[in-house]
């Protein structure tokens, strides 16, 4: 049901589909039957979170248990917060309605750096102060979670709990343990410092003490009254039981991906050296191709879905692939059900399979080489050649494709002018390609798109110790990457550095940073992910108001011997291999993937290296 | 009958009214689907699946009256024969529609879209302060009353006034004034309540909100 007074407010709003509630699937429960009630937010608007898959299976994870309630909340746009604080109406969660002030738990997942302003704009609307310092026991425990967590210390003390890694098992064991501290009656603090130290897992800010040297670097992290010292992130060892809704909400308003997303495993072989998510989420761990195909089914029989896409960070190191796709698409393709599979790499398999699945829609083809030479895709790790770009090319013009997309990052470590060129050259490459190729669609001209992000140095990752390449620096390369190009075929776009430049400061940020985001917020900055409302002079005048030297974070290289601000977290990977893996960047050598060799990254219970991985 | 057809009428309302029409084609489209309804695809390069509405309704609008024709699959054994029966399609979708949707009934049509000629609204004016809105139409309504128009072509100001076929108050109070007004719907003549709204607040602005509700889609005569 709508509230009346919100219902108010929906006729001078945008989109008011987005602040109704009452879609088909979601979750009702009887207040007075539940003993822990949840408002899982995602910090930004209904339509970006609603396609997240993460918040899908912890709403359905929670909700499994009678006595818990997870309820939904995004980011109001910014009309509304407007309309709501002229009638004082608080942040509420959608299901209910009920105000989030009032909750047991406010769970928001931090899914990039760009929202870290939006944490204080949801509380601010929830009626909630943002230090954990400010907050009796009146209000609701505000917990973290998400990939920002694996760094978590610039937005630290603005949480309770931070949840660190995999959510599936850890988050309804926080909400059974709340519950029977409840029933004790125990203080905020008591139960905080059960979740320290009965849980895994869980990680407790106000348990920790920061010291720093005259220089500004950290000296010491101290864990108190027992919490660990070492946080290990949680993670789901057998993904094949690992819990996934069919049943799914089913948003009326067009969302961003509106599909139903089938992960076929988690983790990375990989080893790219800027990828965070390619560490953080090992071991590698595979769902069977049956258990798959009966999700997807059973996925869109329930929610009615047109699309299935396949989820992982790169489809075809999945090694029952060819299984999974028979599977799909003997059905998919009659009942007119549309297969997306991504990064898929390629080789003579998925030539077939692409051209099955893409028949339908002709999609370009899009291809991420990350550099413009092979010396610094070697730096990188990034196991691609310019012949595998040549193939996936010829093959696309040959099937009547005219685009191409080309992903790249500028900055990255070791960076010269001539990789920069080196950009420009493989786009001419493939244009040349083009004309050459005898079976291209006659008359048509082609496209090749030229996307360049900035490499931002992220924690746990082999290149966590390198700084960000200097503003300045960055953007003469975009020029010197613009005077390169000199056909009109290829199409230019890259990412703005003064964005990359601000996630750098935060992705290696300590936990004097809350300050800067509190001040930023107060001038007015929210929605930072969003370009239109990203203000760079905005963020500098913050940093300079609270006294905090933003390049500090940004342009400094991190010493091996250093103490990082996220020390007290395990992700999975050893500092030890990722400081082997920084000098073999250096030494411009590979690794291999680990399917071919281990690579010793210390991942626990890893089936490839333990040998347990099904053929 | 060479072009399986059902013609579904439902209502919308409750939080459903908040989103837009082509939301609520895509979400009556999932529906159909969910429900295990097979419909057929336009042919060519990107099929998709033939649903046709017969008027637009804005977001915020709730109806009594929603039409939609809905193109079964053929059986290739036997084309010329609907592959299921309204009755079958009203107990199949019935049960998996959400509340803010329901039906009123499926049939075969016999009529035609394009023979739509005007729809009934009952809408409710919130007043400022207390005026008699009734006798403000009437001199509003009697003179011609001009609001801009977007089109794909730019803006035009088109006159209302011969659009609105009739109009009738039903209740008034201090507050509000609820009236029933039949709009023209003919194809490129549409009246949309809100701006016929909007256009009497341009002249009236002591009315301050409003809600609509479409309570009838009419044929012409004979049709
Ligand atoms: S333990 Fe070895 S095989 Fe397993 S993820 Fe790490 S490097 Fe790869």
């Amino acid at each position: 049901m709508i509230r009346q007074d919100i219902e108010k407010l929906l006729k001078y709003v945008e989109k008011p589909g987005r602040y109704t509630g009452g879609e088909e699937g979601e979750i009702i429960k009887d207040k007075s039957a539940v003993d822990v009630r949840v408002a899982f937010a995602f910090p930004d608007l209904y339509e970006i979170g609603m396609s997240n898959l993460g918040l899908k299976i912890l709403y359905s994870c929670l909700n499994r248990f009678d006595g818990v309630w997870c309820e939904r909340v995004f980011a109001p746009a910014l009309d509304m917060a407007e309309k709501m604080k002229e009638r004082s109406i608080p942040l509420w969660a959608l299901e209910s309605g009920d105000s989030v002030r009032d909750f047991d738990f406010f769970a928001v997942t931090v899914q990039y750096e760009g929202l870290y302003t939006n944490i204080l704009y949801l509380l601010e609307l929830a009626g909630i102060p943002f230090y954990a310092s400010e907050r009796d026991e009146s209000y609701p425990i505000i917990l973290g979670g998400g990939p920002c967590t694996y760094n978590p210390e610039p937005f630290c003390e603005f949480f309770d709990i931070l949840s660190i890694g995999e959510g599936e098992e850890a988050l309804p064991e926080l909400a059974l343990l709340y519950r029977d501290s409840k029933a004790k009656g125990e203080s905020k603090k008591e139960f905080l410092h059960r979740v320290a130290t009965e849980l895994r897992g869980f990680y407790v800010p106000s348990l920790y003490d920061v010291e720093y040297d005259g220089e500004g670097k950290i000296s010491s992290i101290t864990a108190k009254d027992g919490a660990p010292e070492i946080i290990e992130k949680r993670f789901v060892s057998d993904f094949n039981t690992a819990h996934y809704p069919t049943a799914q909400v089913i948003p009326y308003i067009e969302t961003v991906h509106d599909r139903a997303t089938i992960e076929i495993f988690r983790g990375c072989i990989r080893g790219c050296r800027f990828c965070q998510a390619g560490m953080v989420t090992r071991p590698v761990r595979e769902r069977d191709p049956e258990l798959l195909d009966n999700m997807a089914r059973d996925t869109v029989n329930a929610c009615g879905y047109e699309e299935i896409g396949v989820s992982s960070l790169s489809t075809s190191d999945y090694t029952r692939l060819p299984e999974l796709t028979d599977k799909l698409l003997s059905w998919t393709q009659d009942e007119k059900i549309n297969l997306s599979l991504p990064s898929l790499r390629l080789d003579s398999f998925t030539k077939e399979l692409m051209d099955k699945v893409m028949s339908l829609r002709k999609s370009g083809l899009t291809f991420a080489p990350e550099a413009g030479t092979q010396r610094l895709r070697d730096v990188i790790n990034k196991g691609v050649t310019e012949d595998d770009l040549i193939r996936a090319a010829t093959w696309a013009f040959s099937t009547g494709r005219t685009s191409i997309k080309l992903y790249f990052m500028s900055g990255l470590p070791t960076e010269r002018d001539e990789d920069t060129v080196g950009i420009a050259d493989l786009a001419q490459k493939v244009v040349n390609l083009y004309y050459a190729s005898p079976d291209r669609p006659k008359g048509k001209s082609v496209t090749v798109s030229v996307s360049v992000s900035c490499f931002v140095p992220k924690p746990f990752t082999p290149f966590q110790f390198e700084p960000q390449e200097k503003l300045e620096e960055l953007q003469r390369r975009q020029m010197l990457l613009k005077e390169s190009i000199t056909t009109k075929k290829v199409r230019y776009t890259w990412h703005e550095a003064r964005v990359s430049y601000i996630e750098a400061v935060f992705s290696r940020g300590d936990r004097r940073l809350s300050r800067a985001i509190v001040e930023a917020y107060r001038l007015g900055q929210v929605f930072d992910a969003w370009s239109e409302h990203f203000d760079f002079e905005r963020w500098l005048t913050a940093f300079k108001n609270v006294d905090i030297d933003p390049d500090f974070y940004a342009y400094r290289r991190f010493e091996y011997t250093d103490v990082l601000p996220w020390d007290m977290i395990d992700a999975g990977v050893s500092k030890e291999f990722l400081i082997r893996e920084n000098k073999k960047a250096h030494e411009e050598r590979l690794t291999p993937d680990c399917r071919t060799a281990c690579a010793g990254c210390g991942a626990p219970e890893c089936a490839i290296r333990e040998g347990r991985e099904k053929k | 009958m060479t072009n399986p057809v059902i013609r579904l009428e439902f209502k919308k309302f409750g939080g459903l009214k908040y989103i837009s029409h082509l939301d609520l084609q895509r979400a009556v489209l999932r529906f159909i689907k969910r429900a295990g309804i097979p419909i057929r695809y336009t042919e060519g390069f990107n099929p998709h699946p033939k649903l046709v509405f017969a008027l637009t309704l804005s977001v915020g609008t709730e109806s009594d009256c929603e039409l939609v024709d809905i193109y079964l699959a053929r059986d290739p054994e036997n084309p010329e024969t609907p592959i299921i029966t309204p009755d079958t399609f009203v107990s199949r979708l019935g049960a998996v529609l959400p509340k803010g949707l329901e039906i009123v009934s499926a049939y075969f049509p016999e009529t035609d879209f394009a023979d739509i000629e005007s729809s009934d609204y009952l809408i409710t004016l919130f007043k400022s302060c207390d005026i008699d809105v009734a006798k403000r139409l009437s001199e509003i309504l009697s003179e011609p009353l001009e609001i801009v128009k977007k089109g794909k072509a730019g803006e035009r100001v088109v006159n209302i006034v011969p659009m609105v076929f009739s109009w009738e108050v039903l209740e008034e109070n201090g507050e509000t004034c609820t009236l029933r007004a039949t709009l023209c719907a003919r194809q490129n003549e549409y009246l949309n309540p809100d701006h016929f709204v909007k256009g009497l607040m341009s002249k009236c602005p002591e009315i301050d909100n409003w809600l609509v509700k479409r309570v009838s889609i009419n044929f012409k005569e004979g049709k």
